[in-house]
């Protein structure tokens, strides 16, 4: 029999080429370190072929260099290499091959994760020297002009989004309240702060936030925490009501590019987005990798997420204390004349 | 309870992550928030929203990489903002049919033409913008970076609306990022919501500008090179040497 003939590395040749000839052969560079950003100086990036048949010869030729002869693919028609960055600041060129034959690359979804390595250009940067906290989103705390800040604590919020649950927003604003203890965030039916369903155009959240001068009270507050009207005038430039619009599309495809459930991403962005209620700025994104992010109010979800950034740091603290050096006057109560007390 | 509150409220105005309003957009009145379950209709006037997409781009390099395809267009013609509820401004987008002049990257449909659908728009007594940014308008050339229109894009059951077989639908990159007007002159112009890299390309003539995003494309996406022949394979000395030597982002045509 010409069976017999055969070696056990043949036969499994043969058996592997009838078990994945159909499919396709890629290639995917991944920062193992942190999933879905940006390669930096540090991390472990890792190389995964599949799709091909046992034994096939792994070579790469990267920025017009001679090919590199890495090794051969498993039984599974699989192989991996893993390796810790050690230089960064360029653009590494890279066809990989199998038996001669260039692989294509099956890089992560550019929308959902638009700062991962890709092949064939993978961008290897260095650390990001510095900090890179938030700042506020204008004005200053009791200044004049344009408004920045709450003028009272602890502000109510209360959630009507069927995208978590009401014990993901208590946390997230359990976690913020540990961030300052000068402005504190706390339950109520009657709430400046409402976290809800809506468009968010190409955002997973928006914060809409509206201040008002109210020239007819001025010099006091009045009835802010009167339960007949929970946003009454608050006088000079106080804000005094915050929207957060959750996406139920857009935070659907974050979830299902991420892997995680939609609550768990509406989570993220509620975190986030408490930070804008609150008064923080965005901090604007550059390269995507992980030195850089050093605050919840990073632009970037996947990043945050791959980063592992998903509360508040003693960036958006210290940052939060400069917006608010003192505790406002407490709104104890509903129904409390607010007009009792006043700060600024 | 609500009109005690408007004959106080002598300004207001709304702030975003952005700000909303510019001060001369002011409304004289504003609507409280409403309580928990009711929507939330803005007071009527201008509404600017936050340029404040969920994955940013932060450069070219980043903007071609996010590209489905890359157009020079004009616009032909605009049509009437729709809301997925009249009663408010929230998702209002705007459609306008760009005619391909020229494809940069990607692959254009045959019938030469796009569906350019952007957030934004007059719906009833709210004028719906995004901060930064500016919807086309007809006889206006522009340089495209596009990604097909989401979901979220609600011109879907709108049957007077071209077939999106044949004009297929797309949304600029990250609003005011994803194009770049042309003027009469033939300058290349980001709005002013685009990032401060994007802007020094202001200016640039426009023949310039395409040789430079040509480059940038095959800067992302350099040509597959078949396996060299007759040079000597090597073995990795180190874990990283399949990175080789990186080249310098300093020579990158597109900012990294």
């Amino acid at each position: 029999m010409q069976f017999r003939s055969l070696t056990g590395a043949a036969l499994l040749t043969i058996v592997s080429a009838l078990t994945y000839s159909l499919q396709a052969q890629t290639v995917q560079v991944r920062n193992d370190s942190y999933p879905g950003t940006a390669l930096e100086v540090g991390n472990t990036v890792g190389v995964y072929i599949s799709g091909g048949t046992y034994n096939q010869e792994v070579t790469v030729v990267a920025n017009g260099g001679s090919p590199f002869v890495y090794g051969n693919l498993d039984m599974t028609g699989a192989w991996s290499h893993q390796s810790l960055i050690i230089s960064g600041g360029g653009t590494s060129n890279q066809t990989w091959y199998l038996d001669g034959t260039p692989i294509t690359p099956n890089n992560l979804s550019t929308t959902y994760f638009p700062k991962a390595p890709k092949l064939p250009g993978v961008l290897v940067y260095n650390n990001y020297v510095g900090s890179n906290c938030p700042g506020a989103l204008s004005g200053a705390y009791c200044g004049s002009g344009s408004a920045a800040h709450w003028n009272y604590t602890p502000v109510a919020y209360c959630s009507t989004s069927t995208l978590l649950t009401s014990g993901n927003v208590n946390s997230d604003v359990s976690t913020w309240n540990s961030m300052s203890s000068n402005i504190q965030m706390s339950s109520n039916s009657y709430c400046p702060i409402w976290i809800h369903n809506g468009s968010a155009g190409t955002d997973n959240g928006i914060t809409r936030a509206t201040s008002g001068t109210c020239t007819s009270c001025a010099g006091g507050y009045k009835d802010l925490c009167s339960i007949v009207s929970p946003f009454e005038c608050i006088g000079g430039s106080g804000v005094y009501g915050a929207e957060i619009i959750l996406d139920a599309t857009n935070l659907a495809g974050a979830a299902s590019a991420q892997g995680v459930s939609v609550a768990t991403v509406a989570t993220n962005t509620v975190m986030h987005e408490l930070g804008h209620a609150l008064r923080l700025a965005d901090i604007g994104v550059g390269d995507g990798k992980c030195s850089e992010v050093q605050s919840v109010m990073y632009g970037s979800l996947s990043v945050l997420r791959g980063c592992g950034v998903t509360a508040p740091t003693s960036c958006d603290s210290n940052e939060l204390n400069v917006i608010y050096p003192t505790a406002p006057a407490t709104c104890s109560a509903v129904g409390t004349n607010y007009c009792s007390s006043t700060t600024c | 309870m609500y009109s005690n509150f408007f004959a106080k409220a002598a300004v207001a105005f709304f702030l975003g992550s952005a700000a909303l309003l510019s001060a001369q957009d002011r409304p004289s009145e504003y609507t409280p928030l409403r309580p928990p379950g009711a929507l939330s209709p803005p007071p009527p006037g201008k509404l600017v929203l936050p340029n404040h997409p969920a994955e940013p781009v932060s450069s070219l390099y980043q903007l071609v990489t996010m590209s489905a395809i890359i157009i020079d267009g004009t616009v032909v013609n605009s049509l009437p903002p729709i809301s997925p509820n009249p009663d408010s401004p929230d998702g209002a987008q705007t459609a306008a049919v760009i005619s391909v002049n020229r494809t940069v990257f990607g692959k254009a449909p045959a019938s030469g033409q796009i569906l350019l659908v952007e957030t934004g728009g007059q719906i009833g007594k709210w004028q719906v913008s995004v901060e930064g940014d500016s919807l086309v308008r007809a006889g206006e050339r522009y340089i495209f970076f596009l990604t097909p229109a989401g979901p979220n894009q609600i011109f879907a059951a709108n049957e007077m609306l071209p077939d999106p077989t044949k004009v297929p639908r797309y949304s600029p990159i990250g609003y005011a990022n994803g194009k770049a007007l042309v003027s009469t002159t033939g300058g290349a112009q980001f709005a002013p919501g685009a990032i401060s890299k994007l802007h020094s390309f202001d200016s640039s003539e426009s023949g310039v500008f395409l040789e430079k995003i040509t480059a940038c494309i095959n800067e992302v996406y350099p040509p597959v090179q078949p396996y060299p022949v007759g040079v000597a394979p090597l073995s990795p000395k180190s874990g990283m040497d399949f990175f080789g030597k990186l080249i310098p982002f300093g020579d990158s045509k597109c900012g990294k």
